[in-house]
């Protein structure tokens, strides 16, 4: 498990009128880590590593000790409401940007942390989610990041938005697109990128340099 | 004679002033820095790698640049010298003030060198601190980086290891396979940047774990070890328990191996996020162990990462 895994918090938004409920949780997102279970990363180390116990004595662990997680959210209809099917259809349909771009007010805001590991001083690894709800619409954020230091940065971004329907009885439409991105440091390097860790406390600085491994936008259908 | 006696007790009187000074987080000027610094390494360059350490002693974990917690352990604790202590490293980083936490821990080195030990922790680094904020805080506080050069090379000195009434063995990380015998430890030459590799790497590195034997971390170096390497460590030693740190506990100490070793934790709410508490061992006259648990210090000036101001984010 992560040194620090925040399992008591969570970020739920509940549509009130059909019982649909987005939420975020450490849980879910470890059991996706769990499926996923990339290959360990080696950090430089490991280069110059000898192993100095007897070869009877010793066990070799593989686990992925990042973390990494495919996961973007948890859906589900709240008890007591009709039952529905719910799946993330792709679509063209993309997240309005401009309309987040614009300065309404922020009516709610918070920041959860779901877990967060140092790699043993060999980096972060750390899954948040963020959400901001305006006058028209509301997004959030839910973000997995690691930097393993000397080795990889990685960034799998999941972005959720809805926007709150003008045209009468339609039903809102909820949008989601995810983008992982990830490089090397040695690729990093030979762009002339700097990549010292202690530059990259915050994702935001490197996020545009590394390249996108994988994108997907999809929208939430309800079937009766 | 009497001219020995007045530099010495004006000496003192200066360090005194520091250590006062200090108490309320206030950081000494470079050269006090240097010339500090200086005594220190005299004293620690006498100390063993397996330093002795007599009871009553209070053995604590983890500080990490939290200032006011380590004010606030120090009065739960009691006052150095009225407590005698035994820091197990990891002074610098991830904290706001790094600077004032180890400088303090120094300064109370040099005016009380037989009532409290600094061990070295990994963190006692040039590399880890250039990646994990105390270097950073160091150009920060005073506008270069000598500051950070000074200390850094008198981490060099820090003792790797404590032996406290020769039953409770205190170090940062954890047991090595290279190391059977605490003279094996006596024996190698510390004073040099922690490697990335071998005995030394080890003790200020390794981890407890519940699987038996030598557990190879995946991240393809670092090592593991089980209930058995420690049960035989401390049986060819003639020892009751290791006490380590440089693990976040949330009850700020935990128990592993069978109570054959603990682990001491003393920065709670570390990272200012994370919620866990602190603690401290007190051994005392007859060796017997309290542990005694503490919560953050109320503090101001520091940033309150619990409530985050709204911000547009895309």
């Amino acid at each position: 498990m992560p040194e620090m895994v925040f399992g008591e918090s969570s970020l739920s938004l509940l549509h009130i009128s059909s019982g649909i409920k987005l939420h975020f949780n450490a849980l879910d997102a470890l059991r996706g880590w769990k499926q996923e279970s990339l290959p360990p990363v080696e950090v430089p180390a490991a280069a110059k590593w000898k192993f100095r116990s007897k070869p009877s004595e010793q066990v070799i662990l593989d686990y992925d000790y990042t973390f990494t997680t495919p996961y973007c959210g948890s859906e589900m209809i709240e008890p007591n409401y009709e039952k529905k099917g719910l799946h993330w259809q792709d679509t063209d349909e993309r997240i309005d940007l401009a309309a987040l771009s614009s300065r309404e007010p922020i009516l709610f805001y918070d920041e959860v942390v779901l877990y967060e590991d140092e790699l043993a001083d060999n980096g972060v690894s750390l899954l948040t989610v963020k959400v901001r709800v305006m006058p028209s619409c509301w997004f959030l954020l839910l973000r997995y990041w690691l930097r393993v230091d000397g080795v990889l940065m990685r960034l799998r971004d999941t972005r959720v938005y809805c926007a709150f329907g003008s045209n009468g009885n339609a039903e809102p439409v909820v949008l989601r697109e995810s983008c992982w991105r990830e490089a090397t440091i040695q690729s990093l390097s030979a762009q002339g990128i700097p990549s010292d860790s202690a530059a990259y406390g915050d994702p935001n600085l490197i996020v545009h340099k590394l390249p996108i491994i994988m994108q997907k936008n999809q929208r939430l259908e309800i079937s009766r | 004679m009497s001219s020995a006696n007045s530099t010495a007790a004006s000496s003192h009187g200066n360090l005194d002033e520091q250590i006062s000074q200090l108490m309320q987080c206030k950081p000494l000027s470079e050269p006090e820095v240097r010339v500090l610094c200086e005594k220190a390494k005299e004293i620690l360059m006498e100390e063993s790698n397996v330093q002795p350490v007599k009871s009553p002693v209070t053995i604590c974990g983890d500080i990490h640049g939290q200032f006011h917690d380590l004010a606030e352990l120090f009065r739960i604790g009691g006052k150095c010298p009225d407590t005698n202590y035994l820091f197990m490293g990891d002074y610098v980083d991830r904290g706001y003030y790094s600077v004032e936490t180890v400088t303090l821990l120094v300064a109370l080195k040099v005016r009380y060198p037989q009532r409290i030990t600094i061990l070295r922790g990994n963190h006692e680094s040039r590399q880890i601190t250039q990646v994990y904020g105390f270097y950073d805080e160091c150009l920060r506080k005073y506008g270069n980086a000598n500051v950070w050069k000074i200390f850094t090379d008198l981490f060099d000195y820090f003792p790797l290891t404590a032996l406290v009434e020769s039953e409770i063995f205190c170090l940062h990380g954890g047991l090595s396979p290279s190391i059977e015998t605490l003279d094996n430890i006596r024996n190698f030459d510390r004073v040099q940047e922690v490697p990335h590799e071998g005995p030394m790497c080890d003790l200020l590195w390794s981890d407890p774990d519940d699987r038996c034997g030598w557990g190879i971390s995946p991240r393809g170096a670092g090592y593991t070890f089980g209930q058995d390497i420690s049960e035989q460590f401390n049986h060819t030693n003639n020892l009751k328990l290791i006490a380590r740190a440089h693990q976040l506990v949330m009850e700020g100490y935990n128990w592993g191996h069978e109570q054959k070793v603990v682990t001491i934790f003393s920065a709670p709410n570390y990272c200012y996020r994370c919620g866990n508490m602190a603690s401290i061992l007190e051994v005392d006259d007859c060796k017997g162990h309290t542990f005694i648990q503490f919560e953050p210090a109320p503090r101001r000036g520091e940033p309150d990462v619990t409530r985050r101001t709204p911000d547009y984010f895309l």
